[in-house]
């Protein structure tokens, strides 16, 4: 008897022993539920942070599996980034596609980059991209993509979920708090915000100048800016038949060796034009802007024997020495003061450009080979004009006359007014 | 005797059996599962601890807090990829929050014998990131006829009479005393946004159209925490070519967080 109580206490032992082990054993023969893992380095870099804007959205995140995708759900909500809670849509991203494609790539995965279809299940601020066959990612590059959407219509933060499906039929039935079985997902959060507004004005300018120079060339500065520029006088000397007397005419045939000079400096975004007109003396008669002696009424625009040199006219012409003629022209536009940009006149890159009948001198040469224009009735004539900013150029103003033999003697003279004008 | 041993034989079958099917059982009974969650049809708890006490809602009237007390472990832990915070009333919620702090920067009438400098401000929160990176996003200030300030496309000091447009995070002393450096709330401890390459150097200016101007990078000890304080010192100069008009400029600021 005490052998059976015996036999019965072992076998206790020994099943209480077994049990002991089991149940310490029996989380390890448990099948444990399967969950998604996180996609890692996932954000959205978005275009602008401007509310109600349009803009790119770009995702890039890492998968942490080399299963099949075949689904790509993004859904963006304004209260939570948490897979499977609710999803509230009011005040944020809209117009993200609902139909269309987006190309992902995954560099180094299976079949990417992939042209995924924007599932017909996606809709306002839910983007489902579904493939029949997917792609296998790798996990050491990011899975990339972008699409068009448009910013949450208030400041702060918002969020987006990202899930990835092995399925595309699951993926297509995705909603906020049922998501389906899926791979992967991760959360996100972004911001919209206010934006700083700088403001900087700079003021319209204009400096306009005449005066006369020694320099008689495109390129030699006449004086660095307008405070430099003097003078009012161009005086051709003792003109007569046997020549066409050209400024700058030298002392020794009585002139005083000067061009006359006209230089603008304007930041005017369409430029500036220059314009001159003949001041009409106290005569009677025509040509009252002629180069005349003061008060003398003259005859008509081609006499030769009254005290006005007949005008050149608006149509530029050359001269003849002895067929009495007075005229004006520009015989290039100087660079040497400009600065702040490439200037010269030999290759064109002058911004103040002498206007038609006032080119001295063919192919951006420097000279006064074309002739001379001259506009006696006082009527405003533009004389070069420019496209954009002017920087210190200045126009090279070349007077010539030449008298017939019956021209009368006296002192003969005329004045001009020059005018810039800008357009901002 | 013949009928004692039989008796034990047959008794010992019995118990070899009963234990046997006990153990059969315990096989392929589930254990059960302690989980930290617990839910109702209209309740859910996420999580729950046994501690020595706690508060979910303290307030003042500028102040607000979580409180629990006696848990075993509570803060940041990470690695070289991953970071986590612990602890029983820590957030699950990721969070990122671009606020612009300074609305409107005026520098004036431009010149160009000296240059126009100004200061906006913004602030960047994150919680659980592991980095972040804030863009310019705009074009330089353009005037009414679409043109443009020259932008300084390599850091470089400021230069009156050349047209320039830049930007740097840093404190200056030249071309004025204007600007600050980024500042940790409260302190580094809590955060750690900085200026970035390009636009952390004290006098240099520079701007391009996507460039990063502030980050916080991702680094292991980073738990992406935190609140920095920044400042925009802007600076411009005109030249005799600079096209009159206003010059105006939105900054868009776009700040991307890592997850």
């Amino acid at each position: 008897m005490p052998y059976i109580k015996t036999l019965r206490r072992k076998t206790l032992l020994i099943g209480s022993a077994a049990m002991l082990v089991l149940a310490g054993l029996s989380p390890l023969l448990n099948v444990s539920t399967a969950s998604a893992a996180q996609v890692t380095n996932r954000k959205i870099t978005i275009g602008t942070s401007k509310v109600s804007t349009s803009t790119t959205y770009s995702a890039s995140f890492n998968v942490t599996q080399t299963t099949q995708i075949k689904g790509i759900v993004i859904e963006f909500c304004q209260d939570s980034p948490l897979i499977g809670q609710s999803c509230n849509h009011t005040n944020g991203v809209t117009a993200t596609p609902t139909t269309g494609t987006v190309v992902v790539t995954n560099v180094g995965g299976t079949g990417s980059p992939l042209t995924m279809t924007v599932n017909a299940a996606s809709s306002a601020g839910k983007l489902i991209l579904t493939h029949a066959t997917g792609f296998t990612p790798v996990t050491t590059a990011p899975v990339t993509f972008s699409f068009s959407a448009t910013n949450p219509s208030t400041t702060g933060t918002f969020y987006g979920r990202i899930l990835t499906y092995t399925s595309d039929t699951t993926a297509a039935a995705y909603t906020s708090t049922a998501p389906g079985t899926h791979l992967d997902d991760g959360g996100i959060a972004l911001s919209t915000a206010n934006q700083l507004t700088i403001n900087a004005r700079v003021q319209e300018q204009l400096t306009f100048c005449v005066g006369t120079t020694a320099v008689n060339d495109a390129t030699t500065t006449p004086g660095t800016d307008c405070t430099a520029i003097s003078g009012t006088t161009v005086d051709l000397g003792v003109v007569d038949s046997s020549a066409v007397y050209t400024s700058p005419v030298a002392t020794g045939t009585g002139g005083n060796n000067v061009n006359g000079v006209a230089m603008v400096r304007t930041n005017a975004n369409n430029g500036a034009t220059v314009s001159y007109f003949a001041e009409q003396d106290a005569s009677t008669g025509t040509d009252k802007g002629a180069l005349k002696v003061a008060s003398a009424n003259c005859v008509s625009s081609s006499s030769n024997v009254d005290q006005c040199f007949n005008s050149a006219g608006t149509t530029q012409t050359a001269f003849t020495a002895g067929t009495e003629k007075f005229g004006m022209t520009i015989g290039g536009t100087n660079c040497g003061s400009t600065t702040s940009y490439t200037c010269a006149y030999a290759s064109n890159t002058n911004n103040l450009k002498p206007s038609s009948n006032y080119i001295g001198a063919a192919a951006q040469a420097y000279g006064t080979t074309n002739g001379f224009a001259w506009d006696d009735s006082g009527t405003s004539q533009q004389i070069a004009s420019s496209s954009t900013v002017v920087d210190d150029e200045a126009l090279m103003l070349r007077f010539a006359g030449t008298a017939s033999i019956t021209t009368p003697t006296g002192s003969y003279g005329v004045t001009s007014t020059y005018v810039a004008t800008s357009t901002f | 005797m013949n009928a004692y041993g039989i008796l034990v034989k047959v008794m010992r079958l019995k118990q070899t059996v009963s234990g046997l099917i006990l153990i059969v059982l315990l096989v392929f009974v589930p254990s059960a599962t302690a989980t930290a969650q617990y839910s109702s049809p209209n309740y859910k708890i996420d999580e729950t601890f046994i501690g020595s006490g706690g508060e979910l809602d303290t307030s003042s009237s500028n102040y607000r807090a979580r409180q629990a007390a006696g848990a075993l472990a509570a803060g940041p832990v990470s690695s070289s990829n991953y970071s986590a915070l612990g602890g029983f009333v820590t957030p699950e919620t990721p969070f990122l929050e671009l606020v612009i702090t300074a609305s409107t920067i005026d520098l004036g009438v431009l010149s160009t014998a000296s240059a126009s400098t100004g200061s906006g401000s913004f602030t960047v929160r994150t919680y659980l990131s592991s980095g972040y990176s804030v863009y310019t996003m705009s074009q330089p200030p353009t005037n009414e006829s679409g043109n443009v300030l020259a932008p300084m496309t390599s850091a470089a000091a400021s230069n009156p009479g050349t047209e320039q447009f830049g930007i740097n995070l840093v404190a200056n002393t030249s071309p004025a005393t204007f600007g600050a450096n980024p500042a940790n709330v409260p302190d580094n401890t809590f955060a750690d946004g900085t200026a970035a390459a390009g636009y952390a150097t004290a006098n240099q200016f520079r701007y391009n159209v996507g460039d990063i101007i502030a980050s916080s990078p991702k680094t292991a000890t980073n738990q992406g925490v935190g609140r920095t304080d920044y400042t925009i010192s802007y600076i411009a100069n005109s030249s005799l070519k600079t096209k009159a008009g206003l010059y105006t400029m939105r900054h868009d600021l776009v700040a991307v967080g890592t997850f």
